[in-house]
């Protein structure tokens, strides 16, 4: 029981193709699905914490509790259930319908996923904001809209940065569960590798370190962005002549 | 004389508590009108009400004859031209000064961007704040922010101003750069409807001053009845825990 390192390094180098274009996928798999479900996530999760506004017709109050239960059940059943099974059901489900590839709905389905968790994490971002900031811009006359995309939304996702930040690198590992749909992925790939030379620990643990490597460096990426967020405007303030 | 704000028995309650109970008054062009009353009597409330913050359960409010309920003029319209200043300021955090002045201008108003910037440098200049244009508007202190706040009110060329304790909150030496700003207003002719528990201040500025306990006006008039002869025994009590006579 050891691992031949001089092995693993040659196995690398050989293979440096099909490892190269697993790498690629995971990370378009993970930036794709972290970037549209945020997005989804900022939807989702704003309709969730829309508080009701007295000022709603009857249809408007209607609709608002339809898209909240609407959004409760999504959140509920994408967070309730494996990402890897949710995979292999929707994309035998709609493949009659859609005719779509495993790539395709594995992007679909890691965005959709993402989107579940993102609504959590936009709606706990948005409650949290004080009520006055949208008071302010209702008094000014914005409307809910404008109120949501200039004023909160920059704010809860300042304030849940390092949580949004935590979904790309969920999404690096997690990515692998996609391989049941034929996703050629990072784990997919070290697969097919340690089945042709049949040198497993080795593969994988290569597999471990290129997973441990994107990591890091997301990681890295994610903290000097939120050093650069957190940074308030510094400007020199000339004296004041009030 | 024109009269801006019509309110016409409003009620509003909150669960069991009637905290407006029939409220009539209006607040006409280039008036101020200061709102004074114990803590609970429902003075927010009224103001949060004329500005559509909460829905009244009852009666109307008109702006220059229209009843704002009724749909005819958009909320958004309406509330553009009733502007708010609140007692925690509410300046938006992910905002310079600069853009709180400018973001209503550009997304309500529909100004451009350089108008809207230049109107803003003018009612910033107003406030003797100019020079914090640039500044995050999270690194101010409180009468900064409050003399920031009413700039970008100002800025919506409002008609008629509300004030819900805009010096409650702050330290006491910035309490005077805020009134000053507000007595030139008042001054100026801006129609002003002020919630303060700044008696002197209220008696100097004042047009009208109005008395709220419990959720009804118990008496209105002009700030030498109201502080010098007033007629109720409540107002009287009140008035006696700020001057002592
Ligand atoms: N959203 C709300 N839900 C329930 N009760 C409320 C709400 N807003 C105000 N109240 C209650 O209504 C009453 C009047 O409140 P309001 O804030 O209008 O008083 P106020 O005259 O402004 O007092 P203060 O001088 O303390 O600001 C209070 O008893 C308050 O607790
Ligand atoms: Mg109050």
């Amino acid at each position: 029981m050891s691992i031949d390192f001089g092995r693993a390094y040659e196995i690398f180098i050989e293979n440096w193709s099909l490892f190269s274009y697993g790498i690629q996928n995971t990370l378009l798999f993970a930036i794709v699905g972290t970037v549209v479900g945020l997005v989804l996530g900022l939807i989702t999760g704003a309709l969730r914490a829309i508080p009701e506004d007295p000022m709603d017709s009857l249809p408007v109050k209607i609709l608002k509790k339809l898209a909240k239960w609407i959004v409760g059940f999504y959140v509920w059943f994408f967070r309730g259930t494996p990402m890897m099974v949710q995979a292999l059901f929707f994309f035998y489900l709609l493949r009659p319908i859609l005719g779509w590839t495993g790539f395709s709905a594995g992007l679909i389905i890691i965005s959709v996923n993402t989107g579940a968790y993102m609504a959590e994490i936009i709606r706990g971002g948005i409650q949290s904001i004080d009520a006055g900031q949208s008071e302010a811009a209702k008094s000014l006359g914005m409307t809910t809209f404008q109120t949501m995309v200039s004023i909160i939304f920059p704010q809860a996702i300042k304030n849940t940065f390092p949580t949004i930040g935590n979904q790309l690198i969920v999404n690096i590992k997690d990515s692998c569960m996609l391989n049941a749909i034929q996703v050629t992925e990072l784990y997919f790939q070290s697969s097919s590798v340690a089945g042709s030379n049949m040198k497993f620990a080795e593969v994988y643990f290569l597999e471990m370190v290129i997973y441990l490597a994107l990591t890091t460096i997301a990681t890295l990426i994610l903290n000097a962005v939120e050093r650069k967020i957190n940074k308030t405007k510094t400007v020199t303030i000339k004296e004041n002549c009030a | 004389m024109e009269t801006v704000i019509q309110v016409q028995h409003l009620k509003k309650h909150f669960g069991d508590l009637q905290v407006l109970n029939d409220i009539d008054f209006e607040i006409n062009k280039g008036e101020v009108v200061t709102i004074i009353g114990s803590s609970g009597s429902g003075k927010s409330t009224l103001l949060r009400c004329i500005n559509l913050l909460e829905i009244p359960d009852g009666g109307n409010i008109l702006y220059k004859g229209t009843d704002i309920l009724s749909g005819k003029l958009p909320l958004t319209t309406y509330r553009s031209k009733v502007g708010m200043v609140f007692q925690s300021f509410n300046l938006f955090a992910n905002k310079t000064v600069l853009e709180n002045c400018m973001i209503g201008q550009i997304k309500v108003l529909k100004r451009s961007k350089e108008e809207a910037q230049k109107i803003a440098m003018q009612h910033l200049e107003e406030v003797g704040m100019q020079n914090f244009a640039d500044a995050s508007s999270t690194r101010l202190s409180g009468g900064q922010k409050q003399r920031v706040a009413i700039a970008r009110a100002l800025c919506m060329d409002p008609e008629v101003l509300l004030f819900d304790e805009p010096t409650s909150a702050l330290d006491p030496e910035m309490v005077g750069d805020v009134l000053e700003v507000m007595q030139t207003l008042a001054k100026e002719g801006l129609t002003m409807a002020i919630v303060t528990h700044e008696m002197q201040f209220a008696k100097d500025v004042s047009d009208r001053v109005i008395f709220m306990d419990k959720g009804v006006i118990a008496e209105q008039g002009s700030p030498q009845k109201i502080f010098e002869n007033p007629e109720q025994d409540r107002t009287k009590q009140f008035l006696s825990r700020y001057f002592d006579r």
